[in-house]
């Protein structure tokens, strides 16, 4: 490389690095807010300059060491100031990285070839004119990027996703480097602007390449998602189905038992007998007229659900219209009360005094709208990411599906679903216009 | 001072209720007095709407808790019932008489007094809060909850009243939005602040507020949704 033309300043290289980091961490939600994300992307910006300026004339053998540690350090102004895991922040480590090579590299071809020998050229305009390129391709690639889906604007990648990305990322990197540093391989270019053409060419390459990838990954993870919910909604439908039968099955038993009884009243004798049956009579009553809330199937749902809290301890008290549930289908019944009353269990479950398992039902119309609101007593705090609690279960990725189809049916319906942690209590709230249901 | 109804046929439940209140009132600081009555129909006979809080056994011989309730509920909508029965089959129909809560026997003292501590929490928010308007010589004095909404017209406020519309002579509706942020009005579109309280229903992106009907912008429906699930799942405690 006994050329004219001279290499990228490190300066601008800096830039283009730190500016796709702040691509990304507009992109998605972010862990810090006002003037400490300020700070540390001013103190990032600093860093990354200095840093990149005054490695700029060790030997080639420090080189690769020194671009990973410029790559770390974007990791890490990445990691701070998104709301992201390490795995993610990782993963835009490495789209971020190559598009600040691809913006860098094509900012300098661009400028050599347009201010190669004029006397505007100079340090001040180079810095100008690179800035506009990084601008424009940034501002191209931030449309481009899908917009993260609320209300879960996280980005979640797993480690399986992560590897894929990490190989083109380096396959990209070492191909659009290989000639500034080995110029004798088959793959080296002789020529400087043969040089920068194949650096430019691969970089865009991998852009792309990452580009492609990540939108695929991210309709996977929207058509995993509607699989989960669609699965919730069968789960409770098959055992709302499961409930009916067993239910049923001791309704029929407790009729026979009826008539069991009628014929032994029959018989003349025996007072004290009739006063026994009398009160056998009293408890089947008591039993066929649980839950009867106008709905059968909430009262099933609820039926099969105070069994299992009867079991566990958990007073599970109910006032419910279930005649204003006509308009909603079966299987949206027992998706919301099934998903409601379960994440109320499992709250109570984790209560050691059985005194205070307590949940609260209550479906009612105030002027046009129907509301449900299940409630639960809940001594610990409830974390909220996007006005959703976050899951308490160990594998987050997976949970937190429940609450989506419960939101997921409100809206099909034209409501609304809210949930608030207040003094104690843990409420989730369903409104639905009754106009024109 | 908090009043509190006791109807119980059974003497020692009643008994057990009243040492609980007075447990809780240790617990809380809250004060109250209590009156016990042993069937529904003693309570109905002489009701003049004087208790904040009225504990209704369901299973009364003479007058049941049910129909006690509705009885009171005609001379008092604003009381606030809470059932307490062995027998949930039948407080599961509360909603009926707006009685949202009840109590299952043999009754625990948390359950009671979360209870009891809800109830409580529901009647601090009825305290009534006045807008003064001002008008064409002179200002109006206007309960909060007497407003339906407030619309902004030109240059000029209307505000829409359970007693009239009034023109105020000066405020913009982005101060009234401000002002009532504390209360629960919502500005559902540039030139309209709706009390949530009047609003009965959405129909094709309207809200429905007596026989007037709001646009809703489109950026804000979504909002609305929630104020409104929020304000009204937040009284009908």
């Amino acid at each position: 490389m006994k050329d004219v033309m001279p290499n990228i300043p490190r300066i601008l290289t800096a830039l283009a690095e730190w500016g796709s980091c702040l691509l990304y961490i507009c992109k998605y939600q972010r862990r810090l807010r006002g003037w400490r994300l300020a700070a540390v992307l001013t103190l990032s910006l600093a860093v990354q300059c200095l840093f990149l300026h005054f490695t700029g004339h060790l030997p080639v053998a420090l080189w690769i060491p020194c671009m990973a540690v410029a790559v770390g350090l974007m990791f890490l102004t990445i990691l701070l100031c998104g709301d992201m895991s390490a795995l993610s922040a990782g993963y835009c480590t490495v789209r971020a990285f190559l598009l600040a090579e691809f913006a860098a590299s094509l900012a300098w071809q661009l400028y050599t070839f347009l201010a190669g020998g004029r006397e505007w050229a100079g340090p001040a305009s180079a810095l100008l004119f690179t800035a506009a390129v990084y601008g424009a391709v940034f501002l191209v690639m931030y449309r481009l990027e899908p917009k993260p889906a609320p209300p879960y604007p996280r980005l979640s990648i797993q480690r399986g996703e992560l590897w894929p990305t990490l190989m083109i990322g380096l396959a990209c990197f070492v191909m659009s480097n290989l000639s500034f540093v080995y110029a004798n391989t088959p793959f080296s270019g002789n020529y400087i602007s043969e040089i920068y053409n194949i650096r430019t060419l691969m970089d865009l390459a991998g852009v792309v390449m990452l580009y492609a990838y990540h939108i695929q990954h991210r309709e996977l993870q929207v058509r995993r998602e509607l699989d989960a919910v669609q699965n919730i909604l069968q789960n409770q439908y098959v055992q709302y189905r499961q409930s009916r039968e067993s239910i049923d099955l001791i309704n029929r038993k407790y009729h026979d038992l009826k008539h069991q009884i009628a014929v032994l009243r029959a018989e003349p004798d025996a007072q004290k007998r009739a006063d026994f049956l009398d009160g056998m009579g009293r408890e089947i009553r008591d039993y066929e007229a649980q839950n009867k809330t106008g709905n059968s199937v909430l009262d099933t749902v609820l039926t099969g659900k105070s069994l299992y809290c009867a079991k566990h301890g958990i007073e599970l008290t109910c006032v419910a219209d279930g005649a204003l549930l006509t308009f909603m289908s079966v299987m949206d019944i027992c998706s919301v009360f099934g998903n409601l009353l379960d994440n109320a269990i499992e709250c109570e479950l984790r209560i050691p005094d059985k005194k205070k398992r307590l949940i609260h039902l209550a479906v009612f119309s105030k002027k046009d709208f129907l509301i449900i609101r299940c409630e639960n007593y809940c001594p610990e705090p409830v974390n909220f990411r996007s006005g959703d609690p976050v899951t308490t279960k160990e594998d987050g990725n997976y949970h937190g599906y429940g609450v989506k189809s419960m939101r997921y049916t409100a809206q099909k319906y034209g409501g609304t679903m809210t949930i608030e942690a207040k003094d104690n209590w843990f409420s989730v709230n369903i409104l639905i216009p009754l106009t024109g249901q | 001072m908090i009043r509190i109804a006791i109807a119980d046929d059974d003497a020692l439940c009643a008994q057990e209720l009243r040492r609980y209140i007075d447990d809780y009132a240790r617990e809380s600081g809250h004060r109250f007095e209590v009156t016990v009555y042993s069937d529904g129909d003693e309570l109905v006979e002489r009701y003049r709407a004087q208790f904040d809080i009225i504990l209704l056994d369901v299973e009364m011989p003479f007058l049941n808790g049910m129909t006690a309730a509705e009885m009171i509920r005609r001379q008092d909508p604003e009381v606030i019932l809470i059932f307490i029965t062995n027998m949930p089959q039948y407080a599961i129909r509360g909603y009926a008489v707006d009685a949202l809560d009840y109590v299952l026997k043999p009754v625990n003292y948390f359950a009671f007094s979360q209870r009891l501590e809800r109830a409580i929490r529901r009647l601090g928010r009825r305290e009534a809060v006045y807008l003064t308007i001002p008008v064409k010589g002179g200002t109006m004095k206007v309960a909060a909850d007497d407003v339906y909404y407030v619309e902004s017209l030109g240059h000029q406020l209307i505000y829409h009243t359970r007693t009239g519309n009034y023109a105020a002579t000066a405020g913009t509706i982005q101060q009234m939005e401000n002002d009532l942020a504390p209360l629960h009005f919502f500005r559902c579109h540039k030139g309209y602040l709706v009390n949530l309280n009047h609003v009965d229903g959405i129909r094709d992106g309207c809200a429905l507020v007596g026989d007037a009907q709001l646009p809703i912008s489109r950026a804000k429906k979504a909002a609305l949704l929630e104020s409104l699930t929020a304000y009204i799942s937040g009284v009908g405690r």
